[in-house]
């Protein structure tokens, strides 16, 4: 007995000191994923930061339904041409409210200009200005390359922001724990940062940046931007004018690229083509988002999927009827049945699929095109819905004689032949919208490279400085480069207004700039210099919300809008303080313990207050009372 | 049915004599000697027997060789009686109370139910035999008050604890998966912490559940109690010969009738036309009857003018011209034309054959006792191809070695196949659809025509899918005893989860061609231990019983996924994700691991004195490596007293049988995050930059997540108050509970402004109360010689409110006082419930004459009229108000048991009241009118208006239509026959038993205008017949 106690105390304890925990048995160990404090530590790790910088801006472009899309809708070159469901921005007073949720499939990506493409990126670049100190450094001028990098992606997202959503809070330091006492800045204060960040990131990115990446001369033409919309125009001309006179840079005004040789096609072809973009010989990429087919992994490259977005509906089954009465096109491949009846008039391949998340206004189609000779508006460049033929198979074994002929849209009698004029008929560059999409069997837009930054634009934002210096003789200089790049008579000085130059950038930048904010930088310009504009009206800041060219230049061109058509789900309409979306509810509703303002026009704004504004210092400067 | 299996099993292998015979009589009273009539009396081991008569007298022939006398009724314990030489009997029945020697397993040991100081409530897995379905969870359901089972719709059944729910909710989460997570109970078998899924579990190895509801009894599991505890206890051998037990169950799975049929085709049109006429105003601006068929035009229109529309005059189709102007594409108008109709619920949908076998052994001598079952399980579901296959295994085993030393196992093995690719409904299919070719048998590639709708059996072709996993849990322990009443146990409960996903996608697809062939590979395995070391001693000193438990425990997670997915196979993608080596394109390669490790010690003590005052207090500690950056250990306990009230010498109410109050306090924890939650940890991905003139990858790192390295336990503080009751001699028992619980630290997403970059941050904050009771009747309705009926009824109340949040707070600019702040984003606000409705109230919907008010919100009649609280002509927040809640005010459920001579039968019915639910089917925008079918349900149109349901594709952003959901199902109805044993000794079986049973027969839900209230799409009922055989 005595000795069975013994050897099971013996056992016992044995096994208690046996599984007895070690001091570190409850250390949490992260086993696959990586930790601010073990990567944050040096170049590479600070540079991919800003590679998630990058990534978020590329989104802003790319994908279904991009956020890029709204910036045509709200503006005078585009709308939403998406007819067959609810939720998508037509009806803008009654649909722009800050508490709709505007990150909603199909319908509208806008919101993610707030988050993922807006704070999440300043989050991410103020990580790498944060910890600029933290890590070991070659020289300085490695460390200023990063750090001027980050700044341009901070002003970047600032410097779209204050024109989409006007004073926004200003965030300029890593966010480390909960903090919810965010307050107003104003957008006046916020561009004067930008300018001092830019200042420093043209003087220390480097010029020879990997394609893909931020460079000085992306810096030098956002500061560019910058310095417009702080009324700083000779500041405006310096900035372009270094990118312009750097050596490296120029208007492509020669054939060149992988159709050089093609005499169908033209430079305007070649400048926009898929190989060519990011070509040593291409000088008028300044910066470019660089994708590719064989580089998809862990969400490497994105499908632009642009022309799903952008172009007409053509094949919508019935939407489109021979004068016949039968259903005229299809959106099938080659040899793919339809109704039975293989498809031999393959459309969709050369062309893409599109659904019109956005389709252009008809001033953007028609009246903006001035000179006959315009490469930018001449077939194949150019598709006009004439240029489609009717493909549909059936046509084919009914033996209806318009098989292979083109599409119309009246017939004889003048009836109307198309059932959605608004999604499924209208004209698109295609030399510019076709991005081949290989793994899809009906094209909608692949992993291809795209221009964010280009030199035309340059020229255009140059010219404009000019312009508001009243020196017309140069900004027709320098309009009438890109103008007569494309084969048109050049404009007297005398032609030079805003009006103009506007034109000319909706010729030429289509789904490039953001028509949007571009739209209300010039109708703050407007309102701070108090100029007459050309529609004989003039502006100010004091009643912006009520009176602004953003929203009379919508009225002037945007027959959707002025008109008030009448859409499935939707009457178009428009209103003057949605030159400014409201200011997410959620930011306001979470940020308890300070206060951020909304917008004039919109429900919250009786309880705004004065906002903060920054002002420079040491550091990244303070942010004070007015 | 316990009783009479018992008595079947020993009957098994007597063989009846009829030779001698003999007379004996008697007469059965209760305590207070009134006579008891209806009472069975049985000679034990035979079917020979009668009942008492009202005065309690019997007479019985018996065979000469019988020995033992059993006498039975319902309510009273049953006794035996030898025999001897005696023939006349006296017999004194006492009330069963409740079984109150039953022993409750009450983690990391036992009590006996008379001791119980906790709210614990047990079930014998036996009771619900015949009802029993093929998964644990379906048991459990409307079998408990305060335990909550989701509705199952898969042939699988719930098998995940999310889907339970103990009481209310304590826990605060963003998302509804991690809500329910966060308040998911534990679940523990045979002593181990179970982490595995519930569907390994077979339903016919388990003998009972104990279910912990009060922070007292489920503070012996501390950390994760906070949400309440299962304890499932398996079968073990029983002492006696080996038993065989065979059971089979074959039966089919059919759609509920609480469901929708699509519509044909004569309904599809007029839909459709309806669908066109409310939403494309341009083309019924133009001209009236845009949208009618050409024999069917309004007065004043002529056929010349209709035509003329959109410019078919040419046209000389005219049924083709209207057929297209609905959105028919070139294959619908052929069908119509030649009235070829596809009814496609039966390519979406069928009735499922489901089948369960099982088999065990099991037996028990003094040395050793075992329990060995192997059990087969194919159940089809409702949906199209939907199965689930399961082969599952058990041994229980332990072995006294010597007087001082026992050891023994209790392993569970399943295999389980998931792989079955379910075909979901698809709209895109309209009556006038093609499934096939001309041919018959080649599957088109559009059925409708619409080139995005590729024909949804293409899947089945060309999608090849294997989802296995092999899971083992098991327990090796030892327990030595000592003298002194003092044991020692050791065990090591070790978990393994192998799982294999691998998918391809055929170049046989069309759309999937272009990508040369695409497969994936993904395994994963999760190893897992836990070691208990438990030191007890338990002694009675003449009035003092006590009762000691010390354990030590440690716990260590460890899982690892690998996948690999390519593309572009070469030569050819014939081998799919056999032959991973094939592809030559990377779509993704990655892995992924985790470690987590826990600890706790803890001690308990029940003492109970002159066994009617009841102890227990129990202290914990506990160790989490989530929490393990500052806080890795917290502390909890508990402290309940029991008191019998029934058998003080004061008490002296003879309708009482038994009377106990019960009290407890205990506190307990939530671990209830992510491994990692209190890390930050950086997104990665890859990005392509050109350098040198070649594209290639660079990395991108972000942070995804805020850290918190203080971050720890939630806490819950729980009062529980239970009365048990017995009456009227047993004919009436039940119990009463109430609950305060007071939950504090939660882990909570803080919520953040997004503009920080972040959208939450886990955090310890705020406060939860939930306050509820329980109530449980169990009644003898009648007792008659070939007639009992009894009745179970079970009700329950939980109701939480919100007591802090974030603890920021404001000055009210109206009232000047300082207030605790909402969260509006995830519609928390203090003072309210967690599950209280903060939404637009809906008014009904605009009607024809409202067309100009409607406007001016830009909806037209026909969309849903919502209130404008403010009247400001917007609809912000400042509209929304406080309506009912999500969660049921009461939960009820009613059993009934009737048994007739050999045949029994159950009705199982639950009931959820008083609750609110969204109901945005009403607004009639699931599906686009322009291109597919839908449920044949009505739509307003200006000719048909209602209040209901909605114009077809009615405004439907940024508003809820919220739907009284209060229900009665009847969940299982259960009629049983037990085959006659005379019958049965001919072939020397000892039972035999015969069951049909319906699952989800039918729901009555008079508030809900939609299909199956817990569900929003067909759900399945089951019909079943049953067999089990003992041998």
């Amino acid at each position: 007995m005595k000795k069975k106690i013994i050897v099971s105390a013996i056992i016992m304890i044995m096994i208690f000191l046996g599984i007895r925990c070690s001091e570190d048995f409850l250390t949490p160990k992260p086993l696959s994923f990586y930790a601010p404090e073990n990567s944050y530590i040096d170049a590479n790790g600070l540079n991919s930061a800003l590679i998630a910088c990058l990534r978020n801006l590329r989104r802003e472009y790319y994908g279904n339904m991009s956020p890029f899309v709204s910036e045509l809708i709200f503006s005078d070159q585009g709308c939403s041409g998406t007819t067959d469901k609810t939720g998508v921005h037509m009806d803008l007073p009654a649909q722009m409210l800050p508490d709709e949720s505007m990150i909603r499939g199909d319908n509208t990506q806008l919101g993610r200009y707030w988050t993922e493409n807006g704070y999440n990126r300043i989050q991410y670049a103020n990580v790498v200005i944060n910890r600029i100190d933290n890590a070991e450094w070659k020289s300085d001028e490695e460390r200023n390359n990063i750090l001027g990098k980050a700044y341009f992606h901070r002003a970047n997202v600032y410097y779209r922001m204050v024109h989409q959503y006007g004073d926004v809070p200003l965030i300029l330091e890593e966010i480390k724990e909960p903090r919810l006492d965010f307050y107003t800045c104003t957008r006046e204060s916020i561009l004067r940062k930008c300018k001092k960040d830019l200042e420093f990131a043209v003087q220390w990115v480097n010029t020879d940046s990997p394609i893909g990446d931020v460079n000085k001369a992306a810096c030098n033409h956002l500061l560019t931007k910058v310095n417009l919309s702080l009324g700083e125009f000779d500041d405006a001309v310096t900035s372009a004018s270094a990118i312009i006179n750097d050596g490296i840079h120029g208007l492509m005004t020669t054939r060149f690229g992988i159709d050089k040789d093609d005499p169908t096609h033209d430079v305007t072809w070649d400048l926009h083509q898929e190989a060519n973009k990011a070509l040593a010989e291409n000088k008028e990429r300044i910066f470019l988002f660089v994708c590719d087919e064989s580089l998809t992994e862990d969400g490497a490259s994105d499908r632009i999927i642009i022309m799903r977005n952008a172009l007409p509906y053509w094949g919508g089954a019935g939407k489109i009827k021979t004068p016949s009465g039968l259903p005229g096109t299809t959106d099938q491949p080659l040899g793919n049945k339809v109704g039975g009846n293989p498809v031999e008039i393959d459309m969709v391949t050369p062309y893409g699929r599109g659904v019109a998340f956005s389709r252009p206004s008809p001033w953007a189609q028609f009246e903006l095109w001035d000179d006959p000779n315009d490469q930018r508006h001449k077939f194949p460049n150019w598709i006009r819905m004439k240029d489609l033929v009717y493909n549909h198979p059936g046509l084919k074994a009914a033996g209806d004689s318009y098989y292979g002929k083109p599409l119309q849209l009246r017939d004889a009698g003048g009836g109307i032949l198309c059932t959605d004029t608004i999604r499924s008929w209208f004209d698109w560059p295609a030399y510019k919208m076709y991005i081949a999409d290989p793994t899809n069997r009906m094209p909608q837009g692949g992993n291809g490279d795209w221009y964010c930054y280009r030199v035309a634009e340059t020229y255009l934002l140059r010219a404009e400085a000019y312009f508001w210096k009243d020196d017309l003789v140069n900004a027709a200089a320098d309009l009438n480069a890109v103008r007569e790049r494309a084969g048109c008579a050049p404009y007297t000085p005398a032609q030079i207004n805003i009006g103009t130059i506007l034109d000319e950038r909706a010729r030429e930048l289509y789904y490039e700039e953001m028509r949007n904010v571009e739209l209300t930088r010039v109708a703050f310009i407007l309102a701070q210099t108090g100029k007459t504009c050309y529609n004989g009206k003039t502006y100010s800041l004091t009643n912006f919300s009520e009176n602004n060219f953003w929203y009379d230049r919508i009225i002037e061109k945007n027959r959707f809008y002025s008109e008030n058509i009448v859409a499935p789900f939707y009457t178009f309409r428009v209103a003057p303080w949605i030159v400014l979306w409201p200011i997410p509810a959620d930011a306001i509703n979470a940020n308890t313990l300070g206060h951020i303002n909304q917008n004039k026009g919109y429900p919250g704004a009786d309880s705004n207050i004065p906002p903060l504004k920054w002002v420079d210092g040491p550091g990244e400067g303070e942010i004070v009372q007015q | 049915m316990k009783k009479i299996l018992l008595l079947l099993i020993v009957m098994a292998g007597f063989s009846l004599s009829l030779a001698a015979q003999k007379v004996v009589t008697g007469k059965v009273t209760d305590a207070d000697l009134n006579p008891l009539g209806g009472v069975s009396v049985l000679v034990k081991g035979t079917t020979v027997g009668t009942l008492t008569d009202a005065e309690g007298k019997f007479s019985l022939s018996v065979p000469a060789e019988a020995r033992v006398l059993s006498f039975s009724f319902i309510g009273m314990k049953s006794s035996d009686l030898e025999m001897g030489n005696r023939t006349n009997f006296d017999v004194v029945m006492s009330v069963d109370v409740g079984l109150l020697d039953e022993v409750i397993v009450i983690g990391y040991g036992t009590v006996k139910k008379r001791d119980l100081t906790g709210a614990v409530t047990r079930i014998n897995a036996e009771e619900l035999q015949t009802e029993a379905s093929t998964n644990v969870t379906s048991m459990l359901r409307g079998a408990i008050p305060g335990l909550s089972v989701g509705f199952n719709i898969t042939p699988k059944g719930i098998s995940n604890p999310r889907d339970l729910l103990i009481r209310g909710e304590t826990s605060l989460r963003a998302d509804d998966t991690e809500q329910a997570n966060a308040n998911a109970p534990l679940v523990v078998v045979d002593g181990m912490i179970y982490y595995g899924d519930l569907a390994d579990i077979n339903p016919v190895d388990i003998e009972t559940f104990d279910i912990l509801k009060d922070a007292s009894s489920a503070a012996i599991y501390g950390a994760r109690a906070s949400n309440g505890v299962i304890l499932i206890t398996t079968k073990k051998g029983r002492q006696g010969k080996p038993i065989i037990n065979i059971s089979t169950s074959t039966g089919m799975a059919y759609i509920s009738p609480a469901h929708f049929d699509l519509m044909n085709g004569e309904q599809f049109i007029a839909r459709r036309k309806a669908g066109f006429e409310a939403n494309e105003r341009n083309q019924v601006m133009i001209g009236a009857g845009y949208y009618n068929s050409p024999d069917d035009l309004p007065s004043g229109v002529t056929l010349d003018q209709w035509k003329a529309y959109d410019g078919s005059s040419a046209a000389t189709d005219l049924i083709g011209v209207w057929l297209n102007r609905i959105g028919f594409a070139a294959v619908e108008i052929d069908n119509y034309q030649k009235g070829k109709e596809t009814d496609f619920s039966k390519y979406t949908w069928q009735t499922g054959f489901t089948q369960d076998y099982n088999l065990s052994v099991s037996g028990s001598s003094r040395e050793i006792s075992y329990y060995l079952s192997l059990g087969y399980a194919n159940n089809e579901g409702i949906r199209y191809n939907e199965s689930f296959n399961t082969i599952r295994s058990r041994l229980n085993l332990e072995a006294n070695i010597t007087d001082w030393l026992k050891v023994g196992t209790n392993t569970q093995i399943a295999f389980r196949d998931e792989s079955p690719i379910v075909i979901g409904r698809s709209f895109y299919n309209t009556p006038y659809s093609s499934m096939y070719e001309d041919d018959g048998v080649t599957l088109t590639f559009s059925p409708s025509g619409y080139v995005n709708a590729p024909n949804f059996w293409y899947e089945l072709l060309y999608h090849d899918q294997f989802i296995k996993y092999n899971t083992m849990n098991s327990k090796i322990y030892g327990t030595i005893a000592f003298p002194f009443g003092i044991t020692f146990t050791s065990e090591f409960i070790p978990r393994f989860n192998w799982n294999r996903n691998y998918q391809s996608w055929s170049t046989g697809h069309p759309n999937w061609a272009v990508e040369g062939g695409r497969a994936a590979r993904q395994n994963t395995t999760i190893f897992e231990w836990q070691v208990n070391n438990m030191l007890k001693w338990n002694k009675t000193f003449g009035p003092h019983a006590f009762d000691v438990t010390l354990v030590q425990n440690a716990e260590k997670y460890q899982y690892w996924r690998d996948y690999m997915y390519r593309r572009r196979f070469l030569p050819s993608d014939v081998l799919g994700y056999h032959r991973m080596q094939a592809g030559s394109e990377d779509m993704e390669i990655s892995s992924d691991d985790q470690y987590s490790t826990g600890d706790a010690l803890l001690a308990r003590l029940n003492y109970t004195l002159r066994s009617r005052y009841n102890f227990t207090g129990s202290f914990r500690r506990d160790g989490y490596s989530a929490f393990g950056q500052k806080n890795p250990h917290a502390y909890f306990w508990s402290l309940a007293g029991g008191w019998t009230i029934s058998e003080e010498s004061f008490f002296d109410i003879p309708w009482i049988d038994q009377l106990k109050l019960r009290f407890s306090y205990g506190t307990n924890g939530n671990r209830g995050v992510g491994i990692y939650d209190a890390l930050s940890d950086l997104g990665t991905g890859k990005y392509v930059m050109i350098t040198g003139g070649s594209p290639g990858y660079t990395s991108l790192l972000y942070t995804n997540r805020m850290a918190n390295s203080s971050l720890k336990w939630e806490r819950t503080g729980a009062f529980n108050i239970g009365l048990d009751f017995a009456i009227l001699k047993g004919r009436l028992s039940g119990n009463v509970e109430g609950y305060y619980m007071i939950t504090k630290d939660l882990l909570i997403p803080r919520q953040l402004p997004n503009i920080t970059g972040y959208a939450s941050v886990m955090s310890n904050l705020g406060q939860v109360d939930n306050k509820g009771m329980e109530l449980t009747l169990n009644s003898v309705n009648i007792a008659n010689k070939n007639f009992t009926w009894s009745t179970d009824l079970s009700l329950a109340h939980n109701r939480n409110k919100i007591v802090h949040l974030y603890g920021d707070y404001a000055t009210d600019p109206l009232t000047g006082e300082s207030k605790e702040l909402d969260d509006i984003i995830n519609q928390w606000f203090i003072g309210h419930a967690i599950d209280q409705i903060w939404d637009y109230k809906t008014l009904g919907i605009w009607q024809q004459d409202e067309s100009a008010e409607a406007a001016a919100y830009s909806r037209s009649p026909g969309d849903y009229k919502l209130e404008d609280l403010n009247d400001d002509g917007y609809y912000t927040n400042a509209d929304k108000q406080f309506q009912g809640y999500r969660r049921p005010v009461v939960r009820l459920t009613l059993r009934n048991d009737f048994s007739y001579k050999n045949f029994e039968l159950s009705v199982k019915m639950y009931s959820n009241l008083g609750h609110y639910r969204e109901n945005n089917y009403v607004r009639n925008n699931e599906a686009f009118y322009d291109r597919s079918t839908y449920y044949n349900v009505p739509y307003w149109t200006p000719e048909n208006p209602g209040n209901t349901w909605a114009r077809i594709d009615s405004y439907e952003t940024g508003f809820n239509v919220w739907q009284n959901n209060s229900f009665v199902r009847f969940d299982n109805i259960s009629l049983s026959y037990a085959v006659p044993q005379k019958f049965l000794n001919r072939f020397k079986i000892a039972s035999c038993r015969l069951s049909v049973v319906s699952e989800n027969t039918f729901v009555i839900a008079p508030g809900w205008s939609w299909m199956d209230p817990e569900y929003n799409d067909y759900s399945p009922s089951y019909l079943s017949f049953k067999v089990n055989i003992t041998l």
